[in-house]
């Protein structure tokens, strides 16, 4: 047991040394992504990514899954359980006569999980929070004049988040799941302006760096059925309050330069509850569905074409590996997808959100490591042509192992 | 196990750097999902204080050309320039003893520059000069003044027709003529080189007896020569010319007369005291040969620290416009030149981008929506932040804004501003700034 926490430590040590890297956005770019901390992330591994992002009610068995802190306590092998997933993706633009594309990858989470006791499993989990990506050329008018100079406005950036998750078995029924975050990181929104008129160029850096503890709470409930199981899980994560910085820089090609620190408003995000139900038969079929909702009309923010307003989002997914297959590990074949009436309304027109998923898990030489393909193709937007229609594709990895195989490795 | 774990994790790491890649199109929409924050926001409310600067005095020797005329205008007044020059020597063994002298000439080619009527008569006195050029010892002036001789060397009078481009040619008096032909026929002295000739003969100034307009006079073999026309029969009648060529590699100027006293500009008398454009009808001169430069200072920024911080200026720009009168009796120079000044006036280095670089005011077409009038502009950000960051600006301190050489010593070419309450043709001061 020593060792094993020993060895999380030194890999949770080595983590950090990654987390830069993932402070670089790595989910699909998207102009709706300039609304508060960005687009924030599923969280999901790439596993349930491919079931749509569906997970709530399931348990964690041979692989983790972040969706329900609670399901840790489902986790079956005795070793520990390290999980890689990487991610790229590519969007379509469209609107009106414009269009345009972006493509984005990097790192989707890094996890481990293992279990300190009969009853009790730890995980822990970096993965990207949210994601800002846009870049987008306008002109704008000079306060006091009828002098249109060209302006551009680009966000990066995004939060990360480190989690550490206990789940406990309370029986062989019921768990339950506590998890602890450290989400931080900087939303980089640069509006630049270019014009010989001003002599050159303008750019006005808005570095803003937000960090917060947080906690989240869920909770998984087994019912067995004859032959099969019926699962019930719910998640809850309190309202989170940023502690903000903001440092502005300014540059231009006069010299004019500033480099300041200013008070910001914090940034905020509102409780999040969730409730999924799954049922799985013995031989390894899943069937599940989610639903979350999230408080964002409690938010208070004004702009003069935007609102926000409560979110709805449901996912859905299936797996399924042959019945008859002898083999220890069999191929897992996912399906999956989601619908969300996002919290950002344009307009009086609400931007959705749906996407379909499918994937497969390949299993590697070893006892239930698995190398896992998911692909999703999603339409963001509204039917609205005024506003900006996104279609996206991706593709994710990832290497889901358990420690015997590279116990083995190390043993030859 | 530790080992692959560590490498694993290392190659984690690589494998994240080199994915960790992103390229977006920019993309022409979408602008109403983001919020504005910054914004550039234009100033032109500081205030301006303009007025005319005369030079003492501008060198007008050694120029790409001379000019000669005369010009009469209600808001300057009255511009004469007069050209005076020497004379080379031709070859004194081109002459024989029985050579005949038949007459003399002077040969004129214009340039092309003209400012005034140019279809009325004008007469030029061709006088001979009294004054050694080589007794000044520095440069010549436009103030620098020259004796001439009583008696003319001859009158010419013509239409000009500057733009046909055609050399000149008049007839001067056969008694100078003869008196210079004689010379050659005796062998004197004076005629051994052009330093013994011009003792004898110190030159020639052109003199305006009639004119209403300036012109241009090109400088080449044959333009403001004296031609000298003889005859030798030698069994046959031949027909010969000798050329006395204007001395390029020597003095010449322009001698530049001008007469203020009936118009608001006469106080201007010395370098040292400017005359607002408040006294002078709104209006500041700008002009070619007389020195006439117009002053810019900036009272206005007594208080920008009230509304900006030096920061936050990005571009300072300096909008002067030239009054319709000013186009109206000359093309407007496409470039002016602008030196850093202070309380007296006095011509300092010109107004620099800060590496160096000197920065000249450009003329703009008139914009529907920018300027009605054309305009000169120029980007003083250097110089009015290098101000600036003292904390205050110096009041004193000042812009000269004045002609390019080219102008300045071989046209009168004149502009007229608005002065800062001239409503139509007001010049301005724009800052260009920014919040955030």
């Amino acid at each position: 047991m020593q060792f094993k926490i020993r060895y999380s430590l030194i890999i949770i040590g080595l983590l950090s040394f990654i987390i830069e890297g993932l402070q670089a956005q790595n989910g699909a770019a998207s102009a709706y992504t300039s609304f508060g901390v960005g687009r924030i992330e599923s969280g999901a591994t790439i596993q349930y990514e491919a079931m749509g992002g569906t997970g709530i009610a399931l348990p964690s068995e041979y692989s983790i899954n972040t969706l329900n802190p609670a399901s840790l306590a489902g986790l079956k092998s005795e070793g520990i359980i390290f999980d890689l997933g990487l991610r790229t993706s590519f969007t379509e633009y469209s609107h009106d006569t414009e269009s345009g594309s972006a493509f984005t990858g990097g790192l989707n989470n890094l996890t481990l999980a293992f279990k300190p006791g009969e009853k009790w499993v730890t995980s822990f989990n970096v993965s990207q929070f949210s994601s800002l990506a846009y870049k987008i050329n306008s002109e704008t008018y000079i306060d006091g004049s009828t002098t249109l100079i060209d302006k551009n406005y680009e966000g990066s950036g995004g939060l990360s988040e480190v989690s550490v998750s206990n789940a406990y078995a309370v029986n062989s029924n019921l768990s339950l799941g506590l998890t602890l975050s450290y989400v931080f990181g900087k939303l980089n929104k640069q509006e630049s302006y270019s014009s010989s008129v001003i002599g050159g160029d303008l750019t006005v850096d808005y570095g803003d760096f937000l960090q917060q503890m947080t906690v989240g709470a869920g909770i998984q409930y087994k019912l067995p059925l004859k032959k099969s199981n019926l699962l019930f899980g719910a998640t809850y994560n309190p309202a989170v309050n940023f502690n903000t910085e903001r440092e502005v820089q300014t540059s231009s090609s006069s010299g004019a330069g500033i480099i300041e620190e200013m008070e910001e408003d914090d940034y905020k995000i509102p409780a999040n509850l969730g409730g999924g139900v799954a049922w799985m038969n013995n031989h390894g079929i899943k069937i599940a569905l989610d639903y979350r909702y999230q408080s964002w009309s409690n938010i208070n923010y004004s702009s003069p074409i935007a609102e926000y307003k409560d979110s709805h989002k449901f996912n859905g997914g299936v797996e399924y590996r042959r019945r008859k297959s002898r083999k220890l590990n069999p191929y897992l074949w996912r399906l999956g997808g989601y619908y969300e009436d996002s919290y950002i309304q344009v307009k009086g027109k609400t931007i959705m959100d749906r996407g379909i998923t499918a994937g497969v898990g390949i299993p590697l030489r070893g006892q239930s490591s698995y190398l896992n393909v998911s692909f999703n193709y999603g339409s963001r937007g509204t039917n609205n042509n005024a506003l900006i229609t996104e279609n996206y594709y991706g593709i994710s990895v990832s290497m889901s192992m358990v420690e015997s195989w590279f116990k083995k490795r190390t043993f030859d | 196990m530790q080992r692959v774990i560590i490498i694993l994790i290392i190659a984690l790491a690589l494998v994240n750097e080199a994915c960790n890649d992103q390229s977006l199109d920019e993309l022409k929409m979408g602008e109403e999902y983001i919020d504005d924050e910054s914004g550039i926001l234009l100033i032109d409310t500081f205030s301006l204080a303009l007025s005319t600067v005369l030079i003492d005095s501008i060198s007008t020797s050694a120029s790409s050309s001379l000019v000669i005329g005369q010009y009469n205008n209600t808001v300057f007044g009255k511009i004469g320039v007069e050209p005076v020059y020497s004379l080379d020597v031709p070859f004194r063994y081109d002459f024989e003893e029985e050579d005949v002298f038949d007459s003399i000439t002077i040969s004129i080619d214009y340039n092309g520059y003209t400012l005034g009527d140019t279809t009325s008569l004008q007469t030029i006195n061709v006088m001979e000069l009294d004054t050694d050029l080589d007794d000044f010892e520095s440069y010549l002036y436009n103030t620098t003044r020259v004796k001439t001789k009583e008696e003319a060397l001859g009158q010419i009078s013509f239409y000009p027709k500057p733009t046909r481009r055609e050399l000149l040619e008049m007839r001067l008096n056969d008694d100078f003529g003869q008196r210079i032909f004689d010379l050659f026929i005796n062998e004197e002295d004076e005629i051994a080189n052009a330093t013994a000739f011009n003792e004898y003969f110190k030159g020639i100034v052109l003199q305006n007896e009639l004119s209403h307009s300036l012109l241009g006079l090109g400088l080449n073999d044959s333009s403001l020569c004296v031609n000298m026309y003889y005859h030798r029969v030698d069994g046959e009648k031949q027909e010969l010319k000798a050329e006395f060529e204007m001395r390029r590699e020597y003095e010449y100027f322009s001698q530049v007369k001008y007469d203020r006293s009936q118009t608001l500009f006469a106080p201007l008398v010395i370098q040292e005291e400017d005359i607002s454009s408040l006294q002078t009808n709104d209006i500041t001169l700008l002009q070619g040969m007389s020195g006439l430069l117009t002053k810019v200072r900036f009272p206005g920024l007594a208080k920008v620290f009230q509304l900006v911080k030096l920061d936050q200026i990005i571009k300072v720009e300096l909008i002067l416009v030239p009054t319709q009168e000013a186009e109206d009796i000359n093309s407007l120079p496409l470039q002016l030149l602008a030196y850093e000044s202070n309380k007296v006036n006095k011509i300092n280095d010109l107004v620099d981008d800060g590496s160096g670089n000197a920065i000249p005011l450009l003329l703009y077409p008139a914009s529907d929506n920018f300027e009605s009038h054309p305009y000169y502009s120029m980007d003083i950000t250097s110089y009015i932040i290098s101000n600036l960051v003292t904390g205050y600006f110096e009041p004193d301190n000042a812009i000269l804004v004045g002609l390019p050489s080219e102008y300045l010593q071989n046209t009168a070419a004149t502009v007229m501003f608005g002065g800062e309450q001239n409503t139509t043709y007001q010049p301005k001061l724009k800052i260009y700034t920014y919040y955030y």
